[in-house]
């Protein structure tokens, strides 16, 4: 009765079992995943310069 | 641009597909007969109960896409008002006190569009793949990707967790309540919707604490908003903001990141999964979630009109916290409005500390490869509940210390989630656009038109905000 209610990648077993496996990656992708990660330390960056801002301006 | 690695990871299951295939029909049913679990078969009474009412008699035909709707309620909704939490309805309440009803009414409805566009994607990845999307991120672009993906997630989910409990105590600090009992009352919420081990009762208590998300409505017809000027406003994106524009651009990047933050997206897929849906339930999916950021959209909405009448009365609402909010709208809403303003407070809280914690939780068991489901009990999967445990006490064990300076998370927090989400899209899109996972339910056309637009928008609002922090005197800053 279970298994004529769940797809086959549903069952607990089978997942564990099976995986999608990697994927190949094109240079543009790369390139992409990379600008992204260096934009999101920049800003986290900038983040931290803004609190520091507001923590000296407050009285 | 697709391939995968042959041999090491398949087994003798075969590899993963998109697949629809009945377990009962696939070649190795008699090997996972005998593999069922506590989680397996708890999965199986929630798809019968969806099964039944699609094939309901006669008598009941009438109600039967509603008695199916109903079963498939959930992950859209939970998300949207989760989202809607105390430093969300924070945001928007700081909107409404400092520029009333004008531009931002129709922008946050915006901001929700983009969050439909997003969530959507979500529903489609999980039904299909029957993964979460960490677990995804691992397997089709490695652990390098994934680390920085879950590092993303775990400092932006920490964060917001923070905020939560700030919010429960300062929603109930309006009704003189203790910190330490505020937390408390929150971590006994957390703990009691997990304690069932069933993932529908979960679901089904966290969205009756969700609705009250709705709290705001009333409290917004109490403070007698100018009807006429909020259509005007629907209409026209008028009366614009005045002031300075480092000011307002802080306040959309936070409005922007009170509606679409990284951590719904890895929720909504997870709850997907663990909630057992399949390719054939998408468009109650897609429902669920338009049901979602439509409520949603309207409680934030609230949330600025309850919030005008300060703005109407010059009264600066800048450094205002959570209860203060409350106790400066009580001369205009009375004191019971104000107490259904401090009460929605403590709800967003509430309901987002649980949802968000959760998160967590999930995307912890599926980057460990341990047990990650609310079907399976505390003893089979505890790792999993010992996250999402730990991170809420520790977050609401931060907010107790005395003199902490919480209010910078706050204020930052709404941000840092605008900021972490151009990475989150690009590995999103990138997923649903791969049709070794996908198969026929990858992105069309408008959909990817849509995603990539969303994700140069986000990115744009970032450069802003990076911009004005660099050169402050920019924008008058």
């Amino acid at each position: 009765m279970v298994l004529s209610l769940l797809e086959t990648d549903q069952v607990v077993a089978a997942k564990q079992q099976t995986r999608f496996g990697r994927r190949t990656l094109s240079p543009g992708i790369k390139i992409l995943l990379w600008g992204l990660r260096v934009y999101v330390v920049v800003m986290f960056v900038l983040v931290v310069v803004s609190v520091i801002r507001a923590i000296h301006a407050t009285p | 641009m697709s391939g995968r690695k042959p041999d090491s990871e398949t087994s003798s299951f075969g590899s993963a597909r998109p697949t629809t295939e009945i377990a009962a029909s696939s070649p190795v049913a008699g090997d996972l007969a005998g593999l069922l679990t506590h989680e397996d078969v708890d999965r199986a009474r929630d798809r019968w109960r969806v099964t039944r009412a699609r094939w309901q008699g006669r008598g009941a035909q009438r109600f039967r896409p509603l008695r199916v709707l109903w079963l498939l309620v959930g992950p859209g909704v939970l998300v949207f008002l989760g989202e809607n939490d105390a430093p969300s309805m924070l945001s928007y309440s700081a909107t409404g006190a400092r520029f009333g009803i004008g531009f931002f009414v129709p922008f946050v409805v915006l901001t929700f569009l983009i969050g439909l566009v997003v969530q959507e994607m979500t529903v489609r990845l999980g039904a299909v793949s029957h993964r979460g999307h960490a677990e995804l991120i691992f397997d089709r672009f490695g652990k390098f990707w994934g680390f920085f993906s879950m590092g993303d997630l775990v400092i932006g989910n920490f964060l917001t967790l923070i905020t939560e409990f700030i919010g429960i105590r300062a929603g109930l600090g309006f009704f003189g309540v203790r910190p330490v009992v505020a937390v408390g009352v929150g971590l006994i919420a957390v703990v009691g919707a997990i304690t069932t081990g069933r993932y529908w009762t979960w679901e089904r208590i966290t969205l009756g604490l969700a609705i009250f998300n709705g709290l705001f409505i009333p409290a917004a017809i109490l403070a007698h908003p100018d009807w006429p000027a909020v259509g005007h406003a629907l209409l026209t994106w008028t009366p614009l903001p005045q002031g300075r524009a480092a000011e307002i651009l802080l306040l959309i990047l936070a409005d922007i990141g009170a509606t679409v933050t990284p951590w719904m997206i890895f929720f909504q897929q997870s709850a997907v999964v663990d909630k057992g849906m399949q390719p054939r339930d998408i468009r109650a999916g897609r429902f669920d979630t338009l049901l979602g950021a439509t409520l949603a959209a309207i409680f934030a909405i609230a949330a600025i009109l309850a919030t005008a009448p300060l703005f109407h009365h010059g009264i600066d609402a800048s450094q205002f916290q959570g209860a203060q909010f409350a106790e400066a709208l009580a001369p205009w809403i009375g004191h019971v409005g104000a107490a259904l303003f401090a009460l929605g407070i403590f709800e967003a809280g509430i309901v987002a500390a649980i949802a968000i914690s959760t998160s967590s939780a999930y995307a912890f068991g599926e980057v460990m490869g341990t047990g990650h489901s609310l079907n399976r009990p505390v003893a089979d999967a505890w790792p999993f509940y010992s996250t999402l445990l730990g991170s809420a006490c520790a977050a609401g064990a931060l907010v107790l210390i005395p003199h902490a300076p919480l209010e910078f998370v706050v204020l930052t927090v709404n941000v840092i989630a605008v900021l972490a989400m151009p990475p989150a899209l690009a590995f999103l899109i990138l997923l649903v656009n791969d049709r070794d996972v996908m198969g026929e339910h990858v992105n069309g056309f408008w959909e990817n038109a849509a995603g990539i637009v969303v994700t140069v928008l986000l990115v744009g609002v970032g450069i802003a905000f990076g911009v004005t922090t660099v050169f402050p005197r920019l924008l008058g800053g």
